[in-house]
């Protein structure tokens, strides 16, 4: 299993690699000059000119992109044109805000989301089947963005409940959790859904599978036979869908963050992009490959554990 | 069951579009230019309660950024800048300016030197003394290579110290707007000299150390920034005992935040939540004039525009008034110049050479250009008359929409347009090029000097003379206004200017943009006015 986890980390490399080419190149090549962003419309050419020099952006696209990699693999990403400081400073400050969002909101959702799943899948075509299935629908279809101001209309605005946005001191405050809610299920409904569908079709096809009708042969009680025979094997594909789904919580929260304003990654890469602070754009999409790359990872390691059969030998 | 479910979700969706309204129309205060703070006023009769809440806080969109004077850039860390730090000089309500860290001033009969006597006993933020070498100190940065500013300041070329408390400004040649210069926020703030010898450049960037009525408390990155009263400063007041700003960058969070008191202070709305504000009798909106003119620049070097009878019938196809009331009220305020009502330079309404609307005068100079209507739209040797509009999209208060009405009234006379609407950094790119026909484009200052406006947006080679616009009269003109230093001949030498700028006919005139400010309604002693808005020294809750 370490063997096949570094084997996985090696090839890894590679796609690290093309991740950054692609990123340098897309930000390089996306019309707007970070220098005039900078500066102002207001400013003089001269003093615009001087900050395209002082930033390094006159120099030929292969040095900056030299400059850069060279430096990334050290972990140094740079300063930002923005701030001046440097990059990762931010990213070690935001990140971990937008990983207790992401974590909070894959927790509830998987257990929801999979609860949900079980019972229309056991039930096909039933009321409870058509209902939660339609409203999954309809939670995955709606925006982030309505959902957040939704939940703030109600919650506090309407009813005064709950902080309408920002990030509280510590998460294991009142406040912190109280404004922790709408964030963690405005993230987390859209996965919550899929989730649920997910869960729904996989258990529908193993429950038709002959083992469990030979469980019930045997006299199994129902229950035994959803939750450790069916649930068990119908976990493969959910499984795949957390991790994919925990990376795009990740690298995705850009819209709930925004709205909430929630002090994550997201916000980083928003303004990033809006100044072309290419050393902090460059940076948080590594980041969020890295993160994708080590999900997915975890992912295959995970299988192994679901199901004997799957070994990494 | 179905039919039960689908009602469901109309309703659903009905209850979206209903909830959410449009997200629109932030009056973006965008630009790195904040307003300017006002004299202290005094407070009114009934004196603060001592239960009353003692802390500001105000909404910002984005996080602040860093804050060597030098180097800042952008309007929210100008705004947090503003409480830390102080000028030279400041501004009076009308724009003028008036004594801050120097108590006087005289200017040498030849216009070169600028004597400043300053403010004696003031110390900066972590005790150390404000005096002459520190300015010396910051002026020579603002002009080296580290500097954003380079340029403003390029005019100095000696600086020459008294004594303590009296410094020497010689400049190249007579500049009738230097105070305008040295008086602009951000290059013109002045930071602890001592400071910035003996700590860490980073450091000193992210914990500003001034003059001002508030000091940098703490910083919560993506969060908040917290200032605290400086009880030593020299000035009367602050009263408040802290100014929070909390980043919260969505405009309905912003909203929300305000009515459910999270913030005390917003600074942009849309049109609709403008008008719900000011039924509540919880809230005040004040909309105050700024210098922040709006107007489509003609590029004269590109097709059609190098005939002015196009430029005209483009304007006479316009009912620009009418547009800006219909779309834009009350924030933007139809004009017919390039320089900003609330400015000394303005002479009035109905003063300057305007062109109104016509349609059909419009028709007669497209026809007298050559133009052939064939079908719905004019032509000439075959080329369809032809234009395309830059627009942004929220910089400028309702800029798209605007847009969007005049492409509606061109084609009503026969021009075909499209709107191209681009995300602001693209946008810059193409417009800083030249590559247009016409964009929508507004100019900010934070003061009120006309040469702020002419000479970057109407000079030749002006640094916002995107346009390439040219006439060498014009030009003199305008050297000779900045060279005067009489005030009276300086008005009369810019009003001749905004004659000849609207004879030119470059410009379809938009407006004049206005600052909104939203608060509740028991907030006292602050009065934002056109050229002032960041003092709260005065501000206090009933």
């Amino acid at each position: 299993m370490f063997e096949y986890a570094m084997r996985k980390a090696v090839n890894a490399i590679p796609i690290l690699i093309g991740v950054s080419i692609l990123v340098f190149l897309l930000v390089h090549l996306t019309p707007g000059d970070p220098a005039r962003l900078l500066a102002g419309p207001e400013a003089y050419e001269e003093d615009i000119e001087a900050i395209r020099e002082r930033l390094g952006l006159n120099d030929p696209l292969h040095i900056q992109y030299w400059r850069f990699i060279s430096n990334a693999v050290r972990l140094d990403f740079g300063r930002s044109f923005r701030t001046q400081r440097p990059v990762m400073q931010d990213i070690r400050t935001r990140f971990p805000n937008t990983l207790q969002m992401a974590m909070v909101a894959i927790t509830w959702s998987v257990i929801v989301g999979v609860s949900i799943g079980v019972y229309a899948g056991v039930r096909p075509n039933s009321l409870g089947d058509t209902v939660s299935m339609a409203s999954a629908l309809v939670l995955v279809s709606a925006p982030s963005f309505w959902k957040g101001l939704l939940l703030m209309l109600v919650f506090a605005y309407w009813l005064g409940w709950l902080p309408a946005s920002g990030m509280g001191e510590s998460f294991f405050s009142a406040d912190g959790i109280k404004r922790m809610i709408m964030p963690a299920i405005t993230l987390g409904t859209g996965t919550a859904a899929v989730m649920a569908r997910m869960t729904r079709s996989s258990m529908m096809e193993v429950l038709n599978q002959d083992y469990i009708r030979t469980a019930r042969a045997k006299g199994l009680g129902e229950r035994n036979v959803i939750y450790r025979h069916a649930l068990k094997n119908a976990m493969i594909p959910v499984v795949t869908l957390i991790g994919l789904q925990l990376g795009v919580l990740l690298g995705g929260a850009v819209i709930t963050e925004q709205v909430f304003a929630w002090p994550g990654i997201g916000t980083l890469v928003i303004n990033g992009i809006n100044a072309r602070d290419y050393p902090m754009v460059q940076a948080c999409i590594l980041l969020i490959a890295v993160i994708f790359v080590v999900v997915n990872l975890l992912v295959d390691l995970t299988y192994s554990l679901i199901d004997p059969r799957i070994r990494y030998n | 069951m179905k039919r039960v479910l689908s009602i469901l979700v109309v309703l659903m969706l009905m209850f979206a579009l209903v909830a959410c309204g449009s997200p629109d129309e932030p009056a973006d205060p965008d630009n790195g230019e904040p307003a300017e703070p006002a004299e202290p006023s005094e407070p009114d009769d009934d004196d603060p309660d001592e239960d009353a809440k003692t802390d500001w806080v105000i909404a910002l969109e984005t996080d602040i950024v860093q804050f060597d004077p030098i180097q800042i850039g952008d309007a929210t860390t100008s705004g947090v800048a503003f409480q830390i730090f102080e000028r030279l000089m400041t501004r009076a309500p009308d724009g003028s300016p008036i004594p801050c860290l120097a108590e006087d001033w005289d200017v040498s009969d030849d216009g070169l030197e600028w004597t400043f006597y300053l403010r004696q006993g003031v110390e900066f933020h972590d005790g150390s003394p404000f005096n002459a070498e520190v300015v010396e100190w910051h002026f020579t940065r603002a002009q080296s290579d580290d500097s954003n500013f380079q340029a403003q300041f390029s005019a100095i070329t000696e600086m020459e110290i008294v004594d303590d408390h009296t410094i020497v400004f010689t400049l190249e040649e007579p500049n009738a707007a230097f105070p305008d210069n040295v008086i602009m926020p951000n290059g013109g703030f002045i930071p602890s000299m001592e400071a910035f010898e003996s700590m860490e450049y980073e450091d000193w960037a992210m914990e500003p150390m001034g003059t001002g009525p508030f000091m940098w408390s703490e910083w919560v990155q993506g969060q908040r920034v917290e200032l605290v009263k400086n009880p030593n400063w020299w000035g009367d007041g602050p009263i408040l005992e802290k100014v929070i700003y909390r980043v919260i960058p969505e405009a309905n969070t912003q909203v929300i935040e305000l009515e459910t008191g999270g913030v005390d202070l917003i600074t942009r709305a849309s049109v609709q939540d403008l008008e719900r504000f000011e039924a509540d009798p919880d809230l005040n909106v004040i909309v105050t004039p700024a210098y922040r003119s709006r107007q489509y620049e003609l590029n004269v070097e590109a097709f059609p525009f190098g005939d002015k009878r196009i430029r005209e019938a483009v304007n006479w196809a316009v009912d620009m008034p009418n547009i800006v009331e219909a779309v834009a009220s009350p924030i933007t305020v139809p004009s017919d110049s390039l320089l900003p009502m609330a400015g000394w330079a303005y002479p009035g309404e109905g003063v300057l050479p305007n062109i109104g609307y016509d349609p059909d005068r419009a028709r007669e100079l497209i026809e007298e250009a050559g133009f052939e209507m064939v079908g719905d739209y004019y032509e000439k040797d075959g080329e369809r008359l032809s234009i395309e509009i830059h627009s942004p999209d929220h910089r400028y208060f309702m800029d798209k929409d605007i847009s969007e009405v005049v492409q509606n009234q061109f084609a009503a006379v026969g021009i075909e347009s499209n709107v191209k609407v681009m995300e602001w950094g693209a946008f810059l790119d193409e417009v800083r090029a030249g590559e247009f026909q016409m964009v929508f484009l507004g100019w900010n200052q934070s003061g009120a000097d006309p040469s702020l406006f002419t000479d970057a947006k109407v000079m030749t080679g002006g640094r916002g003379n995107y346009a390439n616009l040219s006439d060498p009269e014009l030009d003199e003109l305008l050297r000779e206004a900045l060279r005067e230093q009489d005030m009276d001949v300086r008005k009369e030498l810019y009003e001749e200017a905004q004659f000849m700028i609207n004879e030119n006919v470059w410009h379809i005139f938009v407006g004049n943009e206005s600052l909104m400010w939203i608060h509740p309604a028991n907030v006292r002693g602050w009065d934002p006015g056109p050229a002032i808005s960041g003092d709260y020294t005065q501000l206090y809750f009933e």
